[in-house]
């Protein structure tokens, strides 16, 4: 029961020894991407809960991630996004930062980004810029600001219907641009 | 029906818990679906790629000290681990714990040790043959300690720091969990009540780690 309450030692248990090695190796090459997404929802040090508990979900339970429904990155990224939304909902309260221009902060090349590699990078800003305007404004408020669905549609003054169109069509139009981008590289 | 635009709202996580599970259901019977589904998550990440960087995740292993790798790896692996359960807990740590007690607190102090690195294990001992089974995890550094019973609490919690014996405190919880604060040389358990020479558990918190530990 210790065990399977905190799991410090696994190994005991079989398969689940190669968790703890695939823990290290996710928290490397996905945590600080992950933080960022947490943290454009959440101040960081709740992004950094936020994080842990992710991670804690699939470490505790990794039958909860299917691979046939993308890869551990882009599954960790959904749950970050929704721990994070959930934190704040009910904290029921708007994060209190500055934040710059939305616009601003995702064409700025001063912005020190979490990604370094410029060809991904002028990739994802040319389909972003290739967005209709009021559905890369709704899909920047709700990725980049970290708005929930409910606050842009106060915020705009839209109905909430209306800003869930536009951020799925933002997403569909990206979806394709990046999945037709990775065709081309992989022929 | 196929999945709506609740495909791509599902990626960013902003599907309210029914919805979500609506859409698992729908994606697990639904090749094309689950396509969809994958392919959103992934755009959803890689959008990331236009994040302001929030810096490193306290705790990367990457962040270990020098001593902790090698020989120390698999206990390293196995505390990071660890910690992460540690700093999710805390928050239920803070419910269970008698807020009076000086002596033990629910904080940070795992994410902390967490970026140090510096984990050992070590069973609690019975002292009686009914004892439940239990272990403690600290920090080499003494910054903390936590204190896990096989068992629902509550018990009697003692430590000894330079020489004395104090209450810590009640453990609660179903297994009993208790996170102590500070430099700890021993920890003691007992019976609700009960003296710290009747302890059912004991152990000592070596500086340097016991060998044999994971």
């Amino acid at each position: 029961m210790l065990e399977s309450a905190i799991r410090p030692s696994r190994s005991e248990e079989g398969e689940s020894a190669l968790h703890e090695p695939r823990l290290e190796q996710i928290y490397r090459e996905h945590g600080r991407r992950l933080l960022a997404i947490a943290a454009a929802i959440v101040p960081r040090d709740e992004a950094v809960d936020v994080l842990h508990d992710a991670l804690l979900t699939w470490w505790s339970r990794p039958r909860l991630y299917d691979p046939t429904r993308g890869s551990i990155g882009a599954w960790l990224a959904m749950v970050v996004r929704r721990k994070a939304l959930d934190r704040r909902r009910a904290a029921q309260r708007r994060v209190v930062r500055e934040r710059r221009s939305l616009e601003e902060r995702v064409i700025d090349p001063e912005d020190e980004l979490v990604a370094r590699d410029p060809v991904e990078i002028a990739h994802l800003r040319r389909s972003m810029d290739a967005l209709p305007a009021e559905q890369r404004q709704a899909l920047q408020r709700a990725y980049f600001g970290g708005e929930t669905h409910v606050e842009i549609a106060v915020a705009l003054g839209l109905p909430l219907g209306t800003v869930k169109k536009r951020i799925a069509l933002a997403m569909r139009r990206l979806r394709r641009d990046l999945m037709e981008g990775d065709d081309r590289a992989s022929r | 029906m196929h999945l709506d635009e609740r495909a791509e709202l599902y990626a960013l996580g902003d599907l309210d818990e029914r919805e979500r599970r609506d859409v698992e259901r729908h994606a697990a019977s639904c090749p094309a679906c689950a396509q969809r589904l994958a392919e959103s998550c992934e755009t959803a990440y890689a959008l990331s790629a236009l994040l302001p960087d929030a810096g490193e995740p306290p705790g990367l292993p990457g962040q270990a000290p020098a001593r902790v790798r090698g020989t120390w790896s698999a206990l390293a692996a196995v505390a990071i681990a660890a910690a992460v359960v540690l700093a999710i807990v805390t928050g239920i740590l803070l419910q269970r714990l008698d807020a009076q007690r000086s002596e033990i607190a629910a904080l940070r102090a795992p994410q902390i040790a967490l970026a140090q690195g510096h984990f050992a294990h070590v069973p609690l001992r019975a002292q009686a043959v009914a004892a439940p089974r239990g272990k403690v995890i600290y920090a080499l550094d003494r910054s903390w300690c936590y204190v896990l019973i096989d068992a629902a609490g509550p018990y009697q919690l003692w430590v000894r720091r330079g020489g004395g014996w104090r209450d810590a405190g009640t453990v609660r919880g179903n297994p009993a969990y208790a996170l102590v604060r500070g430099a700890v040389e021993e920890v003691a358990v007992s019976a609700p009540g009960a003296p710290q020479s009747s302890a059912l558990l004991r152990a000592s918190l070596p500086a340097v780690a016991p060998s044999g530990v994971r």
